[in-house]
């Protein structure tokens, strides 16, 4: 299980207006698993270049199995959330659709249902910042497994062995998907004294875990991961609050979380 | 993302886009510098959201974007600038006014709004040398002392985009120098920096949904990429080097649990029983009243949720007004996908919270609410005690984008259809003909 990108179709070749360049493309969607939770909160688009504002809402689409439109799937906002360079954008799917009982819940269902598949179709009229070029048609098919409701709890988690004195990568491993979007900077490596180790990140292709790779050579003296207590995983699940709680529960609390870990001594 | 880019297939576009290394320190290098003195025990991960809660008075930073504005109650505007996660603020000088206190705005005693400007579009277009499509107004807002509108626009929809300030003078627009005025800048969200433009981390981005301004403070209301939460920013003015942070909860009615994950779209501070008050309107759509006295730094609030909307809807502005008719002030919040909702100010104050750990409502429910007809209204701000300006898609082709006016208490503009009362002695069942001293 690699990434969730299954079948890109190039379909209704727009011809280029000028010279030979050529119509701007999608890369890469997130989450990149091949099924997602019933009740995930964004996908990530990511283009081939800079892209124009003001068309995404008529420019995704959500489909069912059966190529018909789901109706209203994405939460309905005026802003759009690029990236500051404009080549990726986060779309939020309708919360109100997505939180249990909530009244678009009741008469619209939940955008997504365990079991099914459905592919995300990105087109015109979203254009290139540059070119204006209307985007190459993509679609994205996927499938959803059950809805994670569970709050984060870093007890599930597991963390590899690194030895003393190497630059060994260490990788932490999660029980469930990850939001893409989240994993940048809530993570960090810091020394028993809580001095930031330094070094890199980086998720996972199935955003199922995360590699550190150090600078220096892992010293031997115990070492902790620590997450922010805004990370978040695929379905805005957070610790000690599920995103989607129920009735009568708090959805507050602030917590973080922290997994020590001593480095394997090489003699 | 950049170097990584060129000549790799699509699965090592994915890897690089969820990478996050960097040689000089961990991805959470600047949070953890913030936090390690303070706190080495404990987590050092932090945002960099959490890292920017200083504000900045430099005068450097040249405006990125242009979104949502307010004015003080003077001569500063403020602007919103979502892609250096800045507010700006522009003293403007005296002579960047001109009292549009003689401009006809319609005939308020037959409901009469008129066009200001019929293609507002193409006019800015014209203004800018540019397509019309390629221009975006982000906002409008009118200062209180001369009644000028301003709107915040963008040339161009690309990432390079250039922001402007754009006044309207007399039905004409003029780009409003900004070069002439003191300027200063207030932090409050995610900056890029280059260690994250040059690894190909995705950003976190606050995008600026709305700022008002009260009692000589900004108070800043947004949405992030990364993290679907409530939080509000407060800053005084003139900046200083604090900006306050704090999380709302709300009960929200309709997911029948306390919220804090939904993001404020719109909101007004007014006085209620003598207590300056927030009133939030969320993304799906509830109604919550907050004491400006309870936002402080750091702290979790608990908002008192009054109203719901109505699911299926997110709202656009909210802005409050005297009604001429009956003596009462009243909030008016407008909507993408239901008509304009007018809830009086004192029904704000005095309603009881929606009730906790009850049964779903799914609303419009709560406080007392009454449609009024106003929809495609992309923008929306009172000019006076007898007319609101909008931008808006005209009535009767909606391809059009005017400014035009409406007389309170909005109720219909003839110009959008029909009207008897408008017809030589013809019947004022509201009385509103004689009411008016704006005859014109």
């Amino acid at each position: 299980m690699h990434f969730l990108i299954v079948a890109i179709l190039f379909a209704g070749a727009v011809t280029p207006a000028i010279g030979s360049e050529s119509p701007p493309s999608v890369v890469a969607v997130y989450p990149s698993a091949e099924c997602v939770p019933a009740n995930l909160l964004r996908f990530y688009v990511s283009f081939s270049e800079p892209m124009e504002r003001g068309d995404i809402r008529e420019a995704i689409a959500l489909l069912g199995s059966d190529g018909q439109e789901i109706v209203s799937p994405f939460l309905n906002l005026q802003t759009e959330l690029w990236t500051p360079d404009q080549t990726t954008v986060t779309v939020l799917l309708d919360p109100g659709r997505i939180k249990r009982g909530v009244g678009s819940n009741l008469v619209g269902g939940a955008p997504l249902t365990p079991g099914h598949r459905y592919t995300l179709t990105v087109s015109a009229p979203l254009k290139a910042a540059s070119t204006r070029y209307p985007v190459g048609t993509a679609s994205f098919e996927f499938c959803v497994s059950e809805a994670e409701r569970r709050p984060l709890t870093h007890a599930s988690w597991s963390v590899s062995g690194v030895r003393a004195h190497s630059h060994d990568p260490l990788t932490v491993k999660f029980d469930r998907l990850m939001d893409y979007g989240g994993a940048s900077g809530r993570l960090a490596v810091v020394t028993a004294a809580g001095e930031p180790v330094a070094g890199g990140f980086k998720l996972g292709t199935d955003n199922r875990s995360i590699e550190f790779r150090p600078v220096d050579p892992w010293g031997e003296a115990g070492h902790r991961v620590v997450a922010h207590h805004s990370f978040e995983d695929a379905a805005g699940n957070r610790f000690g609050a599920a995103f989607d709680s129920t009735a009568g529960t708090s959805s507050s609390q602030h917590q973080k979380a922290v997994l020590s870990f001593e480095p394997k001594v090489v003699r | 993302m950049i170097q990584l880019r060129n000549g790799l297939a699509c699965f090592a576009i994915l890897t690089a886009l969820g990478t996050s290394s960097c040689a000089a320190g961990p991805t959470a290098q600047t949070a953890a510098d913030t936090q390690a003195a303070a706190d080495t025990q404990a987590a050092t991960a932090q945002t960099a959201a959490d890292t920017q809660k200083t504000a900045d008075t430099q005068k450097t930073m040249a405006m990125a974007s242009a979104g949502a504005i307010a004015f003080n109650d003077q001569r500063t505007l403020f602007v919103g600038d979502s892609k250096n996660g800045v507010v700006h603020a522009f003293e403007l000088t005296n002579d960047a006014f001109d009292d549009q206190s003689g401009v006809s705005l319609g005939r308020a005693q037959t409901f009469e709004g008129t066009s200001l400007i019929e293609d507002i579009d193409l006019a800015l277009g014209k203004l800018f040398g540019m397509a019309p499509d390629q221009i975006v107004i982000n906002d409008m807002v009118v200062h209180d002392a001369t009644k000028q509108i301003f709107l915040s626009a963008h040339r161009g929809r690309g990432p390079d985009a250039e922001p402007a300030i754009v006044k309207v003078n007399d039905g004409k627009l003029e780009v409003v120098d900004l070069t002439r005025a003191k300027h200063s800048v207030a932090k409050i969200g995610d900056v890029p920096t280059s260690q994250t433009l040059e690894f190909g981390q995705l950003q976190n981005m606050f995008a600026i949904t709305d700022i008002d301004f009260f009692g000589g403070e900004v108070f800043v209301a947004g949405l992030s990429n990364g993290t679907f939460a409530s939080k509000l920013r407060r800053m005084v003015y003139p900046f200083d080097e604090k900006v306050s942070e704090t999380s709302i909860e709300i009960w929200h009615a309709v997911h029948a649990q306390f919220e804090t994950r939904a993001p404020i779209i719109a909101q007004d501070i007014q006085v209620l029983n003598g207590e300056p008050t927030l009133i939030a309107v969320y993304a799906c759509t509830p109604l919550v009243r907050i004491p400006l006295s309870a936002l402080e730094d750091g702290a979790k609030v608990r908002g008192e949720m009054i109203g719901e909307l109505g699911f299926g809807n997110t709202p656009i502005d909210i802005m409050t007004y005297l009604d001429p008719m009956d003596g009462n002030k009243y909030i008016l919040v407008t909507n993408t996908n239901r008509s304009a909702k007018r809830v009086a100010l004192a029904d704000v104050a005095s309603a009881d919270p929606m009730p906790v750990n009850a049964p779903n409502d799914f609303g419009p429910s709560g406080v007392n609410q009454y449609p009024i007809p106003i929809s495609d209204a992309m923008h929306m701000d009172m000019v006076d005690g007898q007319w609101a300006v909008l931008v808006r898609r005209n009535p009767h082709d909606l391809t059009r984008t005017e400014l035009h006016t409406l007389p309170l208490p909005f109720f219909f503009d003839r110009a959008d259809h029909i009207v008897e009362m408008n017809w030589p002695n013809a019947p004022d069942p509201f009385g509103y003909r004689q009411g008016s001293d704006n005859d014109d």
